[in-house]
């Protein structure tokens, strides 16, 4: 027997976001729904063939003519839709040829009105991750739910209640007038964010990482930088920032599955390629008259990539840029970094004091980070016994098992206190 | 007995594929970028486009792929020992050392 699952998840998460994108222009923003499950169908019937008759030369091609083929099926069962037969016909011979897609600017351009059309303002902030994932990432319900330690039916009703507010507000999958593009954009530039960070430092659960929001995360940010109507410096500068962190994904974890902080990592591990991208894009993001967040990020993140090892990290240049983060998006978040900064720069005292400005602020009474770094900084300073109050605590808060690990081998170091 | 760390170092020069030439031409250039975009007197715009404006308390909170707070913190190991030698000692056959070095640094008690 033939296992074609580990082959093909990519294939099927790439392909299931162009079918439902293009299938939902065809069929309309309000039969979403139909559009996925269609899909839904055409990728179960692979597993199914294939795991027998193994993967056929073309899978793509495979996958988009049964897609096609069950879409038809369902137009002639619904007498609104029949009259889009032709069209269905026509599309779907024109973008999903046996061969190969021959028009490869209109699939991507329905994945992109897809995209845009995820951050329309009526749909609530916290149903746009999940529906871009399902919608243009492909991901199941199941696999968004574990990436965001939610239960499955909280993310499968935030789906419903996005399609559902398409259909009601007669939302269009049409790229959004010029007027509407730019904050369109920058909606879609902060769920792509979010997305990235959640991959990058999982909040809870097994892993710590998870690669493939970040991956996603990186894809999605590619096809609008790739695409002239949503390119722009904003675009570039978040890019460069998911580059950068990115390269280091090998590394932050190592073999055993433990925590590696930077001043560890072997930074062979690191990706070069990725690096080298990333720092290319800053630079091109250095352009225009709007200095992002994004900007500053990848700035900062830059200092870490072209630092040649842990101890020539320029600290101060890294605290300078967080001064201007904070300018551009106050928040103690950002603030907790700088504090890290500062300590680096200019000891563990000066960290406490900048962290202390800060500690009390109510969003970060359960943030992992914040007892972590305050557990650090008086570890530096000599008091192993606050140390340890701080790290205990941190072993109570959400955060990933690898974090508590590290932690709590951190915890079992400190000399016994008295 | 005192309390050293452990700083884990690295040797390894830059992972290829771009030169610190390219590197130090681009941060020169989104310096002098960032210098031009506030020196003109543009405001600055947040992540939505919106303006900038300070409100006391009415801070945005949200997290983010930071390295300091997710990557920096933690990276050292604590270890007794009665002096500076004796603590060099007790790290003379860590593999670390295959690939950098191992800086030593007493913990002052404050």
């Amino acid at each position: 027997m033939h296992d074609p699952a580990p082959l093909i998840e990519h294939l099927f998460r790439h392909s299931a976001g162009q079918m439902v994108a293009t299938l939902t222009r065809i069929f309309g923003a309000g039969h979403l729904e139909l559009a996925e499950e269609v899909v839904q169908e055409a990728l179960i019937s692979a597993m199914q063939q294939w795991s027998i008759s193994g993967v056929p030369e073309n899978p793509r091609g495979w996958l988009f003519r049964v897609a096609r083929n069950r879409a038809l099926d369902q137009l002639r069962r619904d007498a609104n839709l029949r009259s889009k037969e032709p069209e269905i016909v026509a599309t779907f011979h024109e973008r999903f040829s046996e061969d190969e897609p021959a028009f490869a600017h209109e699939l991507r351009d329905d994945q992109l009105r897809m995209m845009l059309m995820c951050a329309h303002p009526a749909i609530p902030s916290e149903s746009r991750i999940a529906l871009v994932l399902k919608t243009v990432g492909g991901f199941s319900v199941d696999e968004i739910a574990r990436a965001f330690l939610t239960k499955k039916e909280t993310i499968a009703q935030r789906i419903v209640r996005a399609r559902k507010l398409i259909r009601d507000e007669r939302i269009e999958l049409e790229f959004p007038s010029r007027a509407e593009l730019p904050r369109r954009l920058d909606t879609l530039l902060d769920v792509l964010y979010l997305m990235f960070n959640e991959g990058y430092s999982a909040r809870a659960g097994e892993e710590l990482v998870r690669h493939d929001l970040c991956t996603e995360a990186i894809r999605l940010g590619r096809t609008l930088a790739d695409h002239p109507a949503t390119s722009g410096p904003a675009v570039h500068a978040l890019l460069a920032l998911m580059l950068l962190q990115a390269a280091r994904l090998p590394a932050r974890v190592d073999a055993a599955g433990e925590l590696a902080i930077l001043a560890e990592q072997e930074r062979a591990l690191w990706d070069g390629a990725m690096l080298a991208e990333g720092l290319r894009m800053l630079g091109r993001s250095a352009s225009g008259e709007r200095l992002t967040p994004y900007h500053v990020e990848a700035a900062i993140a830059s200092c870490h990539a072209a630092a040649p090892s842990f101890e020539e990290t320029d600290w101060r240049t890294i605290v300078a840029h967080y001064d201007e983060l904070l300018e551009l998006k106050p928040s103690p978040v950002v603030a907790l970094n700088r504090a890290v900064a500062v300590a680096m720069a200019d000891g563990p005292a000066a960290g406490i004091e900048a962290i202390e400005a800060i500690a009390s602020h109510p969003s970060l009474a359960s943030y992992l980070p914040l007892f972590a770094t305050l557990g650090e900084l008086w570890l530096r300073r000599g008091d192993s016994a606050r140390a340890a109050a701080y790290f205990t605590r941190t072993l109570e808060l959400p955060g990933s098992m690898t974090e508590k690990r590290f932690l709590l081998r951190k915890l079992h170091s400190l000399p016994a206190v008295g | 007995m005192s309390q050293f760390m452990l700083m884990l170092r690295d040797s390894g020069a830059f992972p290829g594929n771009i030169s610190a030439e390219e590197i130090q031409a681009i941060i020169e250039r989104y310096g002098a970028w960032v210098a031009k975009v506030r020196g003109s007197g543009q405001k600055l715009f947040d992540g939505e486009g919106r303006v900038v404006v300070r409100k006391d308390g009415g801070l945005a909170v949200t997290d983010g792929p930071f390295v300091e707070a997710k990557e920096i913190i933690g990276g050292y190991f604590v270890i007794e020992a009665d002096d500076y030698d004796a603590a060099a000692k007790l790290v003379e056959d860590c593999p670390h050392l295959d690939f950098g070095s191992i800086e030593i640094r007493r913990i002052e008690a404050t």
